[in-house]
């Protein structure tokens, strides 16, 4: 894309031809993917589990050590529904469990019963996965 | 004289691509954070969202800079080599892209929206051809507004540019043009709801299909009814949005398809005779084009982890990476001149199928679409 006039003319390519270039590419990003799987699944320590709605934390089911498996019920926090309806909001009180994502050990809670909490900002616990799988 | 290796043209290739490397560092480190936190009319990070000036765009604008500027015009001799593996690097970020698309997240919209939502996507870039083909257009701008008018603008132009052979100019002039129409109707674009007396998923509808942007999507649903929620003008907008984004990876292989078989044609002189699809794939088609395609097919079989997992954050953050060190280079190769020379039919191209997209979708959602439905 960058110059092709230039591509058109000389030569606007490191590589010995475009189909080089795609090659490269393609083993650059199979490189870059392959290192950030193998970091996540194997070299990564912790990871921080943060609110997955805005509400206030109601319970926190888990201890510091506890060891969770995919889907464990890990909190639950008070929520709003919001949904449009006619023309009108309606706000309808929810209560949201927070499940595990992975298999693991809880490394720290952070948010206790009655914390307000923002959907994605704020780290509820802290998880140390296990080897092998994706956070 | 004997063609270097690749190895031996390293020392030649290390000045510039360091040069890009560095300018990468300064922009997502310093520059792009600033800009984040500027406030314009009252509202923080207005420049970003608003005029979508993230990474892609200040990457694009400072290689402008250093050609035209900085270097007065021609990029100079201890930085040609390294800008030469601009396109290495857009390759690269196109193919990563496609890791954070899946085929999955269609469900999430109900039936008849996504076939209302493709037939506007490839409606689009069947138009833009037509109108590209009226005006004289090279294929390669067409490809690239095809791309630009048909899916979210400036990700779709960017992924389809290498496999059309696209210039930086066409591709500068691309998302100038649909920031610019997507500007112009996110301010008319609640008064002409609000006129119609357009329920929230009608017009989340209408705007998901017509504005041409990601982010003055959001915005100009926002702009309608500011509240967040299921159900309201942003909800229905993003939904619609979403579908056209998924649709990224198929938009761009048949438009590189598109490109390679009407060359294929052209070098046969226009003769009747046809290279099979097989044969234009083995020849001439870009590879990267089936790396991106092979990427989404990963993706959604969950190789890359569930959907907004901290894997799939890092896998973005490195694919933003990669497409900025490519797109200061990108920039690097936009000559103000050249941007003179190219005249305006880009800008027509854009603006016509722009607002056919936009009246049209207007017209079919007033129509068809009802004021209430739980999708």
């Amino acid at each position: 894309m960058a110059g092709a006039a230039d591509a058109k003319g000389g030569k606007m390519t490191v590589f010995k031809s475009d189909r080089h270039e795609d090659y490269a590419s393609m083993v650059m990003v199979g490189i870059v993917t392959a290192a950030i799987l193998f970091y996540m699944a194997f070299l990564v320590g912790e990871i921080k589990l943060k609110a997955t709605d805005d509400g206030k934390v109601m319970e926190i089911l888990v201890k510091p050590d506890t060891m969770v498996k995919k889907g464990d019920k890990l909190a639950t926090l008070a929520a709003k529904d919001k949904k449009m309806v006619g023309g009108k909001l309606e706000e309808k009180p929810v209560t949201r469990t927070v499940t595990s994502t992975l298999n693991g050990k809880v490394l720290s809670v952070k948010a206790k019963p009655g914390d307000a909490v923002k959907k994605g900002k704020d780290t509820l616990m802290v998880l140390v996965p296990e080897k092998g799988q994706l956070p | 004289m004997e063609e270097k290796s690749l190895i031996q043209k390293l020392p030649r290739i290390l000045p510039g691509l360091l040069f890009m490397v560095g300018s990468v560092i300064l922009l997502r480190l310093y520059v792009e954070p600033w800009i984040k936190d500027i406030t314009v009319f009252g509202t923080k990070g207005w420049l970003a969202r608003e005029l979508n000036l993230n990474y892609i765009l200040l990457s694009i604008i400072l290689g402008m800079l250093y050609r035209n500027v900085l270097f007065g015009g021609k990029i100079p001799a201890w930085a040609e080599e390294g800008f030469r593996t601009t396109r290495l690097f857009i390759k690269g970020g196109v193919i990563m892209l496609g890791c954070l698309y899946t085929v999955m997240s269609l469900a999430k919209v109900g039936g008849w929206a996504i076939v209302l939502i493709l037939t506007f996507v490839f409606g689009t870039v069947l138009f833009v051809m037509w109108v590209g083909r009226m005006l004289g257009a090279d294929r390669s701008t067409i490809g690239t507004m095809g791309a630009a008018c048909g899916v979210c603008g400036v990700s779709a132009c960017i992924a389809t540019a290498p496999g059309v052979k696209a210039k930086a100019t066409e591709v500068a002039m691309a998302i100038a043009t649909i920031l610019g129409f997507g500007l112009m109707t996110m301010f008319i674009s609640p008064f002409i709801g609000k006129a119609l007396g357009l329920s929230d998923l009608q017009y989340g509808a209408w705007v998901g299909t017509g504005i041409l942007n990601s982010g003055q999507v959001l915005a100009t649903c926002l702009a309608f009814n500011p509240t967040i929620a299921k159900g309201t003008a942003v909800y229905y907008g993003e939904l619609w949005n979403l579908v056209r984004v998924i649709s990224i990876p198929f938009v761009v292989f048949i438009i590189t398809a598109w490109y390679y078989s009407k060359e294929a044609k052209e070098e046969q002189g226009g003769q009747a005779q046809k290279q099979s699809f097989g044969q234009i794939l083995k020849e001439k088609f870009p590879m990267f084009v089936l790396g991106f395609m092979a990427m989404t097919i990963l993706s959604t079989l969950g190789l890359f982890g569930p959907e907004k997992s901290e894997t799939n954050h890092l896998l973005r953050e490195a694919m933003q990476w990669i497409f900025a060190i490519g797109l200061i280079g990108q920039g690097a190769y936009i000559d103000f001149r050249e941007i003179k020379q190219a005249g305006g039919k880009p800008l027509k191209i854009g603006l016509a199928a722009g607002a056919t997209k936009y009246v049209l979708a207007l017209i079919i959602i007033k129509l068809f679409v009802p004021s209430d439905y739980d999708v």
